[in-house]
């Protein structure tokens, strides 16, 4: 494992960096989640797969503090984040890119990039925006541009590039690919594959069954609020196991 | 449809429940029977608060389709009060002209007021929100301060007496059922327009602007027809208000009087008809009950006021949707039920193609779509990749005609088409979808459908309004239309569900059904598949096969290459606005330059 490699602010121990027990989350008096069990290590590349529906999102939310919890716990490096709210879970180092990418688009790209980082010190910041627009020359062709002038692939492109710029020690991702050419695709993910060698932990929802395996460590399979496989991606009859895992889960649902 | 059935059994108590119609009809003839019985009371001054409800209630009537269908926020609309009020009482008076009956007088107060209202209404076409809210508070002032100056006509500060009807409705709780009788008119034309196609396109057009223009609905059109009526509406309770009060002078229009009105839409939900109705009783009756406190009772009515909002957020309407609420099955499977599909290809055509020649497209310095041409043929699927920022999107834009591009045509057949004319592509077979679904949230999945079909409805706006035979027709092919889209792309199921609950995966195909409806001969479709799983791409897959073998043109701007290469005829490729490849998909795969550009690994 390049547990090794990580910071050694963060290494306080083999206690890993995200640990979600039972948790019960959802809309109101619509329960989606129905207690999720799930850790994600330090530096660790975790991917989360399921059908759609099955609480995916709903999960990043809740971890992100966007939505209550109803049951069960969250602990992020040794804190419990109950009652915590997003502002707070965002100090605490968890970055969440949403699902189709939000970004401000009366201000320009690299406003919105700055905004990513609002708590850094001003030379720290701008240092880090550099460094997105190095990953992503085609957002830096337009940095003074309003986000409104991008394209749907490109707004998708500024939204993860912002999450990347305050280098969060968590960072989920969801569907970070959507509406993304296949070649940026890899690149993004390759991005985020890197970020481990700084310490950052990668939560990915993602549609591509192979792109995550590809990705990550390890791999959870969420169907109806729960967990129903964890595995690591390094298991020779994972395929199969994943399979059965959705097999499963078309029969359960026709 | 015998889940929302069986939720009213669960509410109500009762194991047969009244049909759908008769269910919606109950609340408003429950309220009207009270207050047909409040002359029994004899108390006079019952009788002057629910009359000034139900005048005030003309004009809300009309005035929730500007603000809470339309999105409108017309905030003076107490100006068209005050000329409705002064034109029936100074006709009525014959201060000017001999004098008229004030029945008459009040006909023309409406049609004063429906062009006045257009006038007020215009400037929506061109300001948004608070700048338009700003122009109606403008027009307020205007007319107030005319009333005021106008001496020899209106009698200036010192006022004018307000019209007296005779006949029937002289006496005064005659003259209150005159009132309610107005506005159980106002309620029925109201209600009528809000439940046909033209109330539907107004929610889009508040929602979803592009995605209605792109199923032919023209935005002037629909606020121009809606500000006649509103003006019409509020003028006529001008004229209402005036006979009430006895007398008027301009202090009786107050602003306040301007924010009762947009209060009660807001407070009964946008979007409703029976909300705003009851809010707008509840806003008349609140200061009545805050009144004996004297002193305190402005700010008994304020706290009255934050506590409604703060307890009912989402306006009365959503809290009486009991429907929309019922819970969902969270385990939902998209089944597209293809053979659904022969029945909504009904037009006959003439195979025509779809061509661009020569599109070019800039925005600022920037060639958005260099030189571009392509032909898109019927019955084919025609595949758009490139890099993001390729010009794909710009390239539906311009044929969807939302941009007028800088050269070139898009032809259909012979026809070349109006440039920068979205409402028009609908109408020429021309249907598309977005890629961020555009959803009315708070309408049902079914409304939503039903959007896509506006270019088929042939009633007018009046017949709409007075629920007259062609609307009926119209009303039952758009229905069976889309319950025919809907079970095509397999979400019948949720038909009847706020849109706004359904996962996003489902929403791209609702858009999908929604194209449908219009019977097009092309389909432009802007990313489908992002988003979906591995399954619900191979089910969209054979889905737009199965739609092309109808005949359809389909042009697919997609990122999934397995779902392009599996299904496209052609592919063009697109690298900064130009063309970079074209060809079979086996051709294009063996393109080195599309491999650098684009595929990757």
């Amino acid at each position: 494992m390049p547990t090794s490699e990580a910071e050694p602010s963060h290494a306080s121990g083999a206690e890993p960096l995200l640990v979600v027990r039972g948790l019960v989350a959802g809309y109101g008096r619509l329960r989606v989640l129905n207690g999720v069990d799930l850790t994600v290590g330090r530096a660790d590349l975790v991917a989360l797969l399921g059908p759609n529906g099955a609480g995916k999102s709903t999960l990043l939310c809740a971890i992100a503090g966007l939505l209550p919890h109803q049951g069960g716990q969250v602990v992020f490096d040794g804190r419990d984040l109950a009652g915590l709210n997003a502002r707070d879970t965002v100090r605490l180092g968890i970055g969440h890119v949403i699902q189709d990418h939000r970004v401000f688009t009366h201000l320009s790209v690299t406003d919105n990039l700055l905004l990513g980082g609002y708590d850094l010190p001003r030379a720290a910041r701008l240092d880090r925006v550099e460094e997105a627009f190095a990953l992503f020359p085609e957002l830096a062709a337009k940095r003074h541009e309003p986000g409104s002038a991008l394209s749907g692939g490109q707004q998708q492109m500024l939204a993860v590039a912002q999450g990347l710029v305050r280098q969060p020690r968590l960072l989920m991702l969801d569907e970070p690919s959507a509406g993304l050419s296949p070649v940026l695709v890899d690149r993004v993910l390759a991005v985020a594959r890197t970020l481990r060698t700084r310490g950052t932990s990668v939560l990915l929802v993602e549609q591509s069954v192979q792109k995550s395996l590809n990705f990550a460590d390890r791999a959870y399979v969420m169907a109806g609020g729960r967990i129903v496989l964890e595995a690591a991606t390094s298991e020779p009859d994972l395929r199969r196991r994943l399979k059965d895992a959705y097999f499963g889960l078309s029969t359960a649902a026709a | 449809m015998s889940e929302p059935v069986a939720l009213t059994a669960g509410i109500t108590g009762t194991d047969r429940p009244l049909p759908r119609g008769l269910r919606a009809l109950a609340p408003f003839a429950a309220l009207f029977a009270i207050a047909a019985v409040v002359p029994l009371t004899g108390n006079a001054y019952l009788g002057l608060i629910a009359g000034r409800a139900a005048v005030y209630w003309v004009l809300v009537s009309g005035l929730t389709l500007v603000v809470g269908f339309a999105g409108q926020l017309a905030i003076g609309w107490v100006a068209l009060l005050t000329l409705g009020a002064y034109v029936t009482s100074v006709l009525a008076a014959g201060t000017v002209l001999p004098p008229i009956s004030p029945y008459l007088a009040l006909v023309v107060a409406g049609a004063a007021g429906a062009l006045v209202g257009v006038v007020i209404g215009l400037p929506a076409l061109r300001l948004r929100t608070f700048y338009f809210a700003m122009a109606t508070l403008g027009f307020a002032t205007i007319l107030n301060q005319i009333a005021l100056a106008w001496q020899s006509v209106t009698g200036g500060g010192v006022g004018v007496a307000g019209p007296i009807f005779g006949g029937p409705f002289g006496s005064t709780w005659g003259f209150y059922y005159f009132c309610l009788a107005a506005a159980a008119l106002c309620t029925w034309l109201s209600a009528n327009l809000a439940a046909s196609r033209f109330g539907r396109a107004l929610l889009a057009l508040r929602d979803a602007e592009v995605a209605a223009e792109a199923s032919g609905i023209s935005k002037p059109l629909m606020l121009v027809s809606v500000f006649l009526f509103a003006g019409a509406t509020a003028a006529i309770s001008g004229g209402l208000f005036a006979s009430l009060q006895t007398y008027i002078t301009p202090d009786a229009f107050t602003f306040d009087l301007s924010i009762l009105f947009f209060m009660a839409i807001l407070i009964g939900g946008r979007g409703s008809i029976l909300g705003p109705l009851l809010s707008t009783v509840l806003l008349t009756i609140l200061p009545e009950i805050a009144a004996p406190l004297a002193a305190w009772s402005t700010f008994l009515y304020g706290a009255l006021l934050l506590a409604i909002v703060l307890l009912v957020p989402g306006g009365i309407a959503n809290m009486l949707d009991f429907g929309g609420r019922r819970p969902l099955e969270t385990r939902r499977v998209i089944a597209p039920a293809q053979s659904m599909l022969p029945a909504l290809f009904v037009t006959a055509r003439q195979p025509a193609t779809l061509r661009l020649a020569g599109i070019v497209q800039s925005f600022g310095g920037v060639r958005a779509v260099d030189d571009l041409s392509l032909t898109v043929m019927p019955g084919k699927i025609h595949g758009l990749i490139g890099p993001n920022g390729s010009g794909k999107t710009t390239v539906l834009n311009v044929i969807s005609g939302f941009y007028p591009p800088d050269a070139g045509t898009v032809r259909l057949g012979d026809a070349t088409l109006p440039s920068g004319a979205p409402a028009t592509r609908a109408g020429a077979g021309i249907a598309r979808t977005f890629q961020k679904p555009r959803i009315v949230g708070d309408a049902t999945v079914l409304a939503n459908t039903m959007v896509g079909g506006s270019a088929l409805g042939r009633a007018s706006f009046i017949e709409a309004m007075l629920n007259l035979g062609r609307h009926r027709g119209d009303e039952k092919l758009l229905r069976e239309r889309a319950w025919l889209a809907l079970r095509a792309v397999g979400l019948a199921d949720l038909a009847e569900i706020r849109a706004d609950r359904l996962q996003h995966t489902e929403l791209r195909f609702v858009e999908i059904a929604r194209a449908l409806v219009s019977d097009p001969a092309f389909l432009l479709l802007d990313e489908p598949a992002a988003g979906l799983s591995s399954d619900e791409i191979e089910c969209l897959g054979s889905l737009i096969t199965a739609i092309s073998r109808m005949g359809v043109g389909v042009l697919l701007v997609e990122h999934h290459v397995d779902l392009v290469f599996g299904i496209c005829e052609r592919v063009t490729v697109l690298n900064l606005g130009r063309e970079l490849a074209a060809g079979t998909p086996a051709e294009i795969l063996a393109n080195q330059e599309v491999n650098d550009a684009y595929l990757g690994s």
